[in-house]
């Protein structure tokens, strides 16, 4: 999905950064070849995979430590238990 | 005298001062950093009272950790008690931390002398320090030609000798990248171990601290000192102390090394292709079993690893009020500004899941592969450093962390060592990636073949 100047607008807004004309152009031209870039990930059959931490809510996902917690927990401390 | 060890040695023995060893490397700072910039803030006074206290110590006859006494450097995004920790950012610019953050504070207690705070990309957000407010670093082999980054300041001043070790941070190969670039070892630690309580966080669940050093055995020797349990960093993981040095020398007899095949790809320079092969060469002349493996999906690691670590980095920063619109640089703004957009449009196109369950696939697929093998030969970064201001897109910039992204997606531990140069002079460095918490395999891996890189 291609960014668009509505959306460049919508999104600095909310991350509290003004862009005049010049930049709202320059950072177009850049995000565009990044999530061109992203693009390439939605060819990968992931139907089967449960990430270890997940978020429900799309609009606070990351302020939601305790997942990353979780994350950690499965990945890092459980090994550890096994060698310890 | 360049090694963490032969200065510990020369103190304890008298040979030289800790005093002495200060004023040596503040007058190298003085005379070289002017055109390297490897430094933000100098600590001189403070430096030369803490070399002092410790000669006063060792006077006293008090045992000392092989640290004290040894000048080092800290990247600004590491907090400092009444020094100013500015992140390369002019937002930042007057921030003065009232408290050190643990890993300061560990380097503090085992008697380390802190030269200064080391230049970095804005937040750590690039591949070649241009980003910095501070200005550009350069690379001690070749003025003119990036560091690395986000470390590049800590890397360039190892390698330019302005600083015995420097302490770093590592969300995508910040440490590796750099160290390669400059010809010094980086080491990346399982995440968890070393705490990050006091470090300005990039994306939280992919930042790790880890040392910048001239060889192995003082990667081993900081690595003592700095990964410790803390409480006040909730990934912290409490595990028993690890002996580094113990089994350095151990050599690799028997072991079983792993070379991804999916790493011999188009971008990856002849020289750098030529180095790590030489070090599989070496690695089986000392009786280790080298072996070609395959991670599909490794060619999914960079597009994931922006997709996150920009959402983290945008939640992060979202708490630094001020003036944003001028507080900010371009980088980082435009990271920002990729986060803001997935967050926004996650329920239209959810990248976001997609990237999570993209980081379990790849996690999996290595840790698999590490169940079977005791490490992994791969090159640092595709090439040698490249010239500054280059005309290299975004996504180009991004593909140097090609061979670095897949630890701090799987949170393994990870070190690049110095390992020859191409015909332009500039270092190569080749990597190791190891199993959680399999950092005393990869330092004797990663010695066996520092030290013995001429014999082919």
């Amino acid at each position: 999905m291609k960014l668009t100047a509505k959306r460049l607008e919508c999104i600095a807004e909310k991350a509290a950064i003004d862009l005049n004309k010049q930049e709202e152009q320059y950072y177009l031209d850049e995000l565009n070849k990044i999530i061109d870039l992203f693009e390439q990930i939605k060819e990968v059959d992931t139907e089967q995979i449960t990430p270890y931490y997940t978020t429900e809510h799309e609009q606070d996902f990351l302020e939601e430590t305790y997942a990353l917690k979780a994350w950690v927990s499965e990945y890092l401390m459980m090994p550890l238990s096994v060698l310890e | 005298m360049k090694t963490i060890y032969e200065m510990s040695q020369a103190i304890k023995s008298g040979e030289i001062t800790s005093y002495e060893l200060t004023q040596r490397y503040l007058e190298r700072i003085k005379m070289h950093n002017p055109e390297l910039n490897a430094y933000i803030t100098v600590t001189a006074e403070a430096a030369l009272a803490k070399a002092t206290a410790i000669d006063e110590a060792l006077a006293r006859g008090e045992v000392l950790s092989p640290l004290a006494g040894v000048p080092m450097s800290l990247k600004d995004n590491i907090c400092t008690k009444g020094i100013r920790t500015t992140c390369g950012s002019k937002i930042l610019e007057a921030f003065v931390p009232d408290e050190d953050a643990t890993v300061a504070a560990l380097l503090d207690e085992a008697g380390a002398v802190l030269l200064g705070k080391v230049n970095m990309d804005e937040f750590g957000m690039g591949s070649s320090n241009e980003t910095s407010y501070f200005g550009k670093v350069h690379n001690p082999s070749q003025r003119g030609r990036i560091p690395g980054g986000s470390s590049g300041g800590s890397a360039a001043a190892v390698a330019a000798e302005l600083s015995a070790y420097s302490i770093g941070t590592d969300t995508g190969g910040s440490i590796r990248q750099p160290a390669a670039y400059c010809g010094v070892v980086g080491m990346k630690p399982t995440y968890g171990s070393v705490s990050r309580h006091g470090v300005v966080p990039l994306a939280m669940s992919f930042d790790q601290v880890g040392p910048l050093t001239q060889d192995v055995r003082d990667a081993a020797l900081v690595l003592d000192v700095i990964a410790k349990h803390d409480p006040k960093d909730k990934m912290s993981v409490d595990k028993k102390h690890t002996d580094y040095i113990k089994t350095l020398e151990d050599g690799v007899k028997g072991m079983r090394i792993g070379i991804p095949k999916e790493y011999f790809v188009e971008g990856l320079s002849l020289e750098v292709r030529h180095e790590v092969l030489k070090a599989a060469q070496i690695l089986k002349d000392q009786g280790a079993i080298v072996e070609e493996i395959s991670t599909p999906h490794i060619q999914y690691a960079i597009p994931t690893y922006y997709m996150i670590t920009c959402t983290e980095a945008s939640a992060g920063l979202s708490v630094l009020e001020g003036n944003r619109t001028e507080g900010f640089g371009k980088q980082v703004k435009k990271r920002i500004l990729l986060g803001s957009y997935v967050k926004t449009y996650e329920g239209e196109y959810p990248y976001y899941q997609q990237a999570l369950k993209l980081r379990q696939l790849i996690t999996d697929e290595l840790l698999e592969v590490l169940s079977n093998y005791d490490a992994i030969l791969a090159p640092t970064t595709p090439t040698t450093a490249f010239e500054m201001g280059g005309a290299l897109t975004p996504v180009e910039m991004y593909l140097s962390d090609i061979y670095t992204v897949s630890s701090n997606i799987a949170g393994t531990p990870a070190i690049s060592i110095p390992y020859g140069c191409d015909a332009k002079g500039l270092p190569i460095g080749v990597q190791l990636v190891g199993g959680h918490f399999e950092e005393a395999k990869l330092l004797r891996i990663a010695r066996c073949l520092e030290q013995n890189k001429n014999q082919i």
